[in-house]
């Protein structure tokens, strides 16, 4: 008894918990091979160093940031031993150098560090450009998305070139392969094969992917893009002049974001198309080598249709998905539709996490949280079951389960609180799962009385207890405990030795 | 007219003797003096005799989270595949056992190509000095880079051959087309996801990033992770252990 009231205390079994650590130490390198852990003295590593202590109390252990400065990057929850032998600089608190702020690069932008934004410019051949006081990542984004984009006219080599690119790097003429040109001229949202500009650019046949961009765009003769790619235009010399938006272009409203399209190559991401080489889209395009590839799924394993970043919920083994109904060895599941195909992504074993589904304007979104069964038997009250904020249970009325004397309330119950979705039980190893399912256990005493005459016996009290739907109900709650009680694994082969006893005693 | 038809014939005759030499140089190069039999190219020989050998260890490395010998590692589909992020303990988020990957990676190539490397250039060196030529080496060791859509190998060795003219050379190089920066860095993010969270958002990487797949697979206690690029189909695969809810009330494993 003492030891079910220890099962069923969370806050006793963590002081349990606390006090088997006591027992540990702080082991460099365990046995296996993991550095830096808190494990019991038999399970380090011969010659590796040890303190009786949590590793967080030690020099050598402890966790803090490690920076790495070649990259920019900072990894918390790391241990000084482990940084420091990795080459990395370590830290027990934050470092400057981890702060974040805007790194603008070209006409995109990336909310990094400053030694980041040096690694990332350095490897674009141009010239940091690190705004610290911009404290946020959308921001950061916003300053890229104002920034002036259009033809930067330069001379260079006794001709007349020119590189579509933003008003900034065109001041400092930041163009890769236009070193030293002399700028003559930015003009706004013109394109390079502008025959007004009277450079070297005109329009071409080829197609090319643009960075950061969805669309397909056409390049000019110097390989600046230009306007969304749109066959029926190739030969027309004003859509080669300005700078068209992809909301004024080809198939603006197109359903599918123009997937597959030999002549249009307005992709948009969110409608689950983006810019690809035809070999890797499938599709061949009139001009160029370039589609908008079908990122969807089109036929998924339920037989539905999703789109592009589409997640959802799959629970397919044997049984139902709640209040008891779970199998032994079922789980759930989430399934990702990204690039055109499914991809499957389990929750926690032994149902230690649960899928969640949601719906935006039909855009399907899961995710495997945490099953919060741990405290439902602890639950008096309706309320406080089934409080959605605090935990996954519902309330049985009625039904009282077998609690352990010291978990037995002052007030008496009137029902009981059984996890949603039932945990997995390690019911082959261990002394848990019987401690566990003895709360199914149900004791019920029936009175009969004899008549006087005949000697023929009546029930007279808890009748109820003879009938089968009794057994049921209470095979039911055993099974809503975990993987207690009759039941099927998830394949749906049933258990072998009926999952209960029923006892039949003459007091 | 007599001068055009003699200017004919010594074109034929011009283009019969390169021609000849051509056949010559093709099948019967021991005839050629030794400074026509150079077609051994010292940075041709050397990517072509390491290129196989880059092929081996990147697959092994890729596969076994950036490690040619685990050192920590789970068991999934027959091959030991390196914990990154790793705790013992349940309910906690996992300590990052790597948090230079990209730098380590690199050393692991580095370390296991230099000798190969060096054996190149010994080779090289003895089909030079078969050839007639004499060679002075001095070997040097194997750096490894990833850059963005590269993967830079550079060998500091300098050779210099001498036959009728002498050669120098400083430093061999060898570019890779690779995707695999990028993949490390992602993996990098989602490390310190995990040693921060206890777990990491698969499709919030996809949705960002369109040429990246992330595939989680949750094991008893472990996740494998692999991330591939779509275009390229270069994967990288390595394990955590973090933020783990043992099964029960975990009373078993205290």
């Amino acid at each position: 008894m003492k030891k079910l009231g220890l099962l069923f205390g969370l806050t006793i079994l963590l002081l349990t918990f606390a006090s088997a650590q006591t027992s540990t130490v702080c082991c460099e390198q365990t046995t296996s091979g993991a550095l830096c852990q808190n494990v019991p003295a038999s399970e380090c590593a011969p010659g590796a160093q040890q303190v009786p202590t949590a590793c967080s109390s030690t020099s050598f252990c402890q966790p803090g940031v490690c920076f790495d400065s070649t990259e920019g990057i900072c990894m918390s929850n790391t241990p000084q031993l482990v940084c420091n032998d990795n080459g990395g600089i370590w830290s027990a608190t934050d470092v400057p150098q981890c702060e974040l702020g805007c790194c603008i690069l070209g006409n995109q932008a990336a909310f990094v560090s400053l030694v980041r934004c040096k690694k990332l410019s350095a490897q674009l051949g141009i010239e940091t450009n690190y705004n610290s006081n911009i404290d946020s990542e959308l921001s950061c984004l916003e300053v890229v998305q104002a920034q002036d984009r259009g033809a930067c006219v330069y001379d260079f080599e006794f001709e007349t070139n020119c590189k579509f690119t933003t008003r900034a790097d065109c001041d400092t003429l930041q163009v890769p392969g236009a070193e030293g040109g002399v700028v003559t001229s930015f003009t706004k949202d013109v394109l390079c094969s502008a025959e007004e500009l009277g450079t070297v650019c005109g329009p071409s046949s080829k197609t090319t992917c643009v960075d950061g961009r969805d669309e397909v765009y056409f390049v000019d003769t110097c390989g600046n893009p230009a306007n969304v790619y749109d066959a029926s235009r190739r030969d027309d010399q004003s859509y080669w002049t300005n700078v068209i938006q992809p909301s004024n272009a080809c198939g603006a409203n197109s359903g599918n974001g123009n997937a597959g399209s030999a002549n249009c190559g307005n992709c948009d991401y969110l409608k689950g198309s983006i810019c690809r080489g035809e070999d890797v889209a499938g599709a061949t395009p009139t001009y160029g080598d370039f589609v908008c590839a079908d990122l969807n799924c089109g036929v998924t394993s339920d037989g539905s249709s999703r789109l592009h970043g589409e997640s959802w919920c799959v629970y397919n083994d044997a049984g139902g998905q709640s209040e008891g109904q779970n199998t032994v060895g079922s789980r759930f599941y989430r399934h990702i539709c990204a690039n055109g195909e499914e991809i499957v992504e389990q929750c926690g074993d032994m149902r230690e996490e649960v899928c969640l589904e949601g719906e935006i304007n039909g855009f399907s979104q899961a995710a495997c949280r945490v099953n919060r069964w741990q405290d439902c038997t602890q639950q008096y009250e309706q309320d406080d079951c089934e409080n959605t904020d605090q935990r996954d249970c519902y309330w049985l009325e009625g039904e009282l389960l077998n609690l352990p004397e010291d978990l037995e309330p002052e007030f008496g119950r009137t029902g009981s609180c059984i996890p949603t979705v039932p945990p997995g039980l390690n019911f082959w190893s261990g002394e848990e799962t019987s401690a566990v399912c003895s709360l199914g256990d149900a004791q019920c005493v029936v009175q009969f009385e004899a008549g006087l005459l005949d000697g023929e016996k009546e029930c007279v009290e808890n009748c109820h207890c003879l009938e089968q739907q009794w057994e049921d109900e209470r095979a039911a709650i055993c099974a809503s405990l975990g993987d207690c009680g009759p039941g099927q694994n998830f394949v749906g082969v049933e258990g072998t030795d009926g999952g209960f006893k029923k006892i039949i005693e003459r007091l | 007219m007599r001068g055009k038809k003699g200017q004919v014939t010594l074109f034929i005759f011009i283009a019969l003797l390169i021609v000849g030499a051509l056949v010559v140089y093709q099948f019967f190069p021991e005839f050629l003096p030794a400074q026509l039999q150079t077609d051994v190219r010292p940075t041709k020989y050397l990517q072509e005799c390491i290129s196989p050998h880059v092929e081996e260890i990147t697959a092994a490395v890729y596969t076994q989270g950036g490690y040619i010998d685990p050192t920590h590692s789970l068991t999934y589909r027959d091959t030991e595949i390196q914990y990154l992020c790793y705790t013992d303990a349940n309910f906690e988020p996992c300590l990052v056992m790597q948090p230079l990957l990209r730098q380590h990676v690199e050393n692991e190539l580095e370390d296991y190509l230099t000798p190969i490397a060096q054996t190149c250039v010994r080779d090289l060196e003895a089909e030079y000095e078969s050839r007639g030529f004499t060679v002075q080496s001095s070997l040097g060791d194997m750096e490894a880079e990833y850059v963005p859509g590269t993967l830079e190998l550079n060998f500091d060795s300098t050779m210099t051959i001498t036959g009728e003219g002498t050669q120098q050379f400083d430093r061999f190089g060898v570019s890779i087309p690779s995707e695999m920066y990028n993949l490390l860095l992602t993996a990098t993010n989602i490390i310190q996801f995990e040693s921060v969270y206890g777990d990491s958002e698969t499709l919030a990487y996809m949705q960002f990033y369109p040429d990246l797949k992330v595939e989680k697979i949750k094991r008893d206690e472990d996740t494998v992770y692999i991330l591939t690029n779509v275009l390229t189909d270069e994967s990288f695969t390595f394990a955590t252990r973090s933020l783990v809810w043992p099964a029960g009330y975990g009373a078993n494993e205290l």
